[in-house]
């Protein structure tokens, strides 16, 4: 089975707690620009909401030039220790990020510790059959 | 920790930037937010100067929680001085412009001299860009924002604007972000015109440096355990600030008929059920678990809101109980960029005169009309631009216009109680629910009825606390409408690794508000600007549970005798050298 992060956008309010929890437990900061989900407004009452969803296109996987984004135990995961930063992957999917600072890749590894935070129960883990 | 310990400074002429550092004396003295945007403001503008000229100051500032994951912490901070009013300005807006600032790596943001032509500011942490506006120089609000994301061109990224009321130098634009929040009061908006900034975007990618993130994360929790055992919380985050509609007209204090009769007879088509049916999204501001912004949809108009003040004085307040009229007043004053609280008490106040029983049209009609020309300054609206006192001189209406020092009333109405009153009369920037709300306690039999002085103290003290809780800044919905709890002090010491507890919180509030007065008797402000419009003594509420409640003079007088003194200002309100002294404040006394 593949794991990966939903939400819910009817429930979604925009409070970016997400952001923030995210940054703090994957990256020991508080900085919402290191997170691997964020919420955009795009409009006066329109969010946009972007994660890693584990989607089975592939495009990432096929536009690291040096093999850092993998597929381990039917999951999509970046190997930080091969990214360079060249931002490839984030060039054809608009759901990996570029961390500020260090130019790695951040990808939504599904941790869920931002559905333990979401006051608003708009997230959770969910389960489906395995990638191709 | 917590803070940057650092200053942006832009001058908008020469399109120079510099960081400074910002003194931990300051830091300690005021805290941070509205404290420090203060400190800066009083120590750097100077008597006597235009407030729509280059001479004065655009402060924003946020403060040691912002930026955090402290629960609504994600408010931001304007200092300067009002056009309309004349005096001391701060005002602050929820959204998450305030923590995006933050991200950007400095605590204070101070914009000074004015720009030769409209310009887009792009503050990229501590990089400072320059975009041409002109283009969009006439835009509404919405549009704006859109064309701003469009032209930098990254999702991520945080946008404050004005609109055509802004660029007209109408004295009560207001400044917007997330398009449709807004800090309102007392004409900001139009100080950024003066200086033809028509946006500034924000985007931070830095670290929010926390001094024990561990002991931060505790607290935090701990935080939300408070603010979700408040019982006013539960009705906040189930219909936002419209609830109170019924409350306020049940208690019968609701300004109905340009505060005449203080209640309806049914407030049905307007309360928190009514919008409810009109809710198109539900939103929050930045890190807050309470999502209070019920966001409106309704015949293609779309904000967030309309909250309590604005349905108060759009709609009893000027004979008016239908919603999406209300919103639609809502959508034109955001849309131009005006306050909805100085329109809506100053029209209400315009419904007997011949502006409105000249004309034949619908009353809502008349009032968007009104509202258009205003923004524009076209016709009647050019003197509707000045603001409420302006308008009651030259209408002769100043006896019932509700405004103190030029701000419009808020959509209570002060008659209700001493402490409403007091408030109103002792805020700084004009008559403000926001700096005191004693009402609810004083309807709770908090105090004996003739114990006046009981809730002139509390008055001053909560004026401190709430002056701190805008220094953090946290929203003070959140966390109890001024009530410091303690937690409060425990997440700052925290974050910050400096040691703060409720009374050194408290004394940063206490310095707010002698600064600002100090500031503000300087441009001319004393006791004799400090009295509800003189209707409010003369003429009792007509109707409902308090009918007959009046203000007297003598009651004022006595309030307001008391409140000097716990401020240590003299009988004329000016305060005294001994105060001055005693925290610290001599270098701001100069001439």
């Amino acid at each position: 089975m593949t794991k990966y992060l939903d939400l819910n956008p009817d429930r979604c309010t925009g409070c970016r707690i997400c952001e923030s929890t995210c940054s703090i437990t994957n990256e020991s900061v508080i900085n919402r620009a290191k997170s691997r989900i964020h919420i955009y407004r795009r409009d006066v009452l329109e969010l946009v909401q972007l994660y890693c969803d584990q989607c089975d296109e592939h495009v990432c996987i096929n536009a690291c030039p040096t093999g850092a984004i993998v597929i381990i135990n039917n999951q999509v995961r970046v190997k930080r220790s091969l990214c360079d930063g060249c931002g490839k992957c984030a060039e054809v999917c608009n759901k990996i990020f570029l961390s500020p600072v260090n130019n790695y890749a951040l990808m939504c590894n599904q941790c869920a510790a931002c559905v333990k935070t979401c006051p608003e129960g708009a997230l959770e883990i969910k389960e489906r059959e395995c990638l191709k | 920790m917590a803070r940057f310990h650092k200053l942006l400074r832009i001058d908008l002429k020469t399109r120079k930037s510099i960081v400074e550092n910002i003194p931990a004396r300051y830091e300690n003295m005021f805290l941070g937010g509205k404290g420090l945007g203060t400190a800066y403001f009083v120590k750097e503008v100077p008597k006597g100067i235009d407030p729509l000229g280059p001479d004065n100051k655009f402060i924003v500032a946020t403060g040691p929680l912002n930026g955090t994951t402290a629960p609504a912490s994600s408010r931001f901070e304007i200092v300067t001085k009002s056009p309309l009013t004349g005096i001391y300005l701060d005002c602050n807006s929820g959204g998450h412009f305030g923590q995006e600032l933050k991200a950007a790596g400095f605590d204070l943001l101070i914009l000074e001299n004015s720009s030769e032509k409209p310009v887009i500011l792009f503050v990229e942490n501590e990089n400072v860009s320059f975009i041409d506006a002109s283009l969009i120089w006439g835009k509404q609000v919405y549009e704006t924002e859109k064309v701003v994301r469009e032209l930098i061109g990254t999702p991520d990224i945080r946008v404050l604007t004005i609109g055509p009321a802004g660029e007209n130098l109408v004295k009560f634009a207001s400044v917007s972000n997330d398009f449709s929040r807004n800090a309102a009061r007392g004409g900001s908006g139009a100080v950024l015109g003066s200086k033809k900034i028509k946006a500034i975007a924000v985007r931070g990618t830095t670290d929010i440096p926390v001094a024990d993130l561990k002991g931060f994360r505790k607290s935090v929790e701990k935080a939300k355990t408070v603010i979700f055992n408040n019982p006013w919380v539960e009705g906040q985050r189930k219909y936002g600030t419209v609830r109170s509609v019924e409350i306020i007209n049940q208690s019968g204090f609701l300004p109905v008929n340009n505060f005449t009769n203080g209640v309806i007879s049914s407030a049905d088509s307007i309360n928190e059920f009514a919008f409810e049916k009109r809710i198109g999204k539900v939103l929050s501001c930045g890190e807050c678990p309470v999502a209070c912004s019920k966001g409106y949809s309704r015949n293609g108009i779309q904000m967030e809101g309309p909250e309590f003040e604005t349905v108060g004085l759009f709609g009893p307040n000027m004979g008016i109980l239908d919603p999406d009229e209300i919103a639609q007043f809502n959508y034109l004053c955001n849309q131009y960029g005006m306050d909805t609280i100085t329109a809506g008490s100053m029209l209400g106040a315009l419904v007997e005169t011949e502006l409105f029983t000249d004309r034949n049209e619908k009353r809502s009609d008349i009032v968007k009309d009104l509202l258009k020309k205003t923004a524009l300054r076209e016709g009647i609206g050019d003197l509707l631009a000045e603001g409420p006192k302006a308008v009651g001189e030259k209408f002769d209406i100043l006896y019932q216009m509700p405004q103190i020092k030029g701000l419009g009333f808020p959509a209570y109405d002060p008659r209700a109680s001493f402490g409403t009153s007091l408030a109103y009369m002792t805020a700084d920037r004009g008559a403000c629910h926001l700096r005191s709300w004693p009402a609810g306690r004083e309807f709770g039999g908090m105090w004996a009825e003739d114990d006046i002085d009981g809730r002139v103290e509390f008055v001053k003290n909560q004026q401190d606390e709430k002056a701190a809780e805008e220094c953090l800044i946290v929203c003070q919905f959140v966390y109890g409408i001024g009530l410091l709890d303690k937690i409060l002090g425990e997440m700052l010491t925290v974050s910050t690794g400096e040691e703060w507890d409720l009374a050194g919180m408290k004394k940063s509030g206490e310095r707010c508000w002698t600064l600002s007065r100090m500031f503000s008797c300087r441009e001319g402000i004393s006791r004799k600007d400090d009295y509800l419009p003189e209707k409010f003594s003369k003429e009792a509420i007509t109707e409902g549970p308090i009918k007959g409640s009046v203000m007297s003079l003598e009651h004022q007088d006595y309030m307001l005798d008391k409140y000097y003194e716990l401020r240590e200002w003299d009988k004329n309100g000016i305060p005294k050298a001994s105060l001055i002294k005693r925290l610290g404040l001599e270098e701001w006394a100069g001439d």
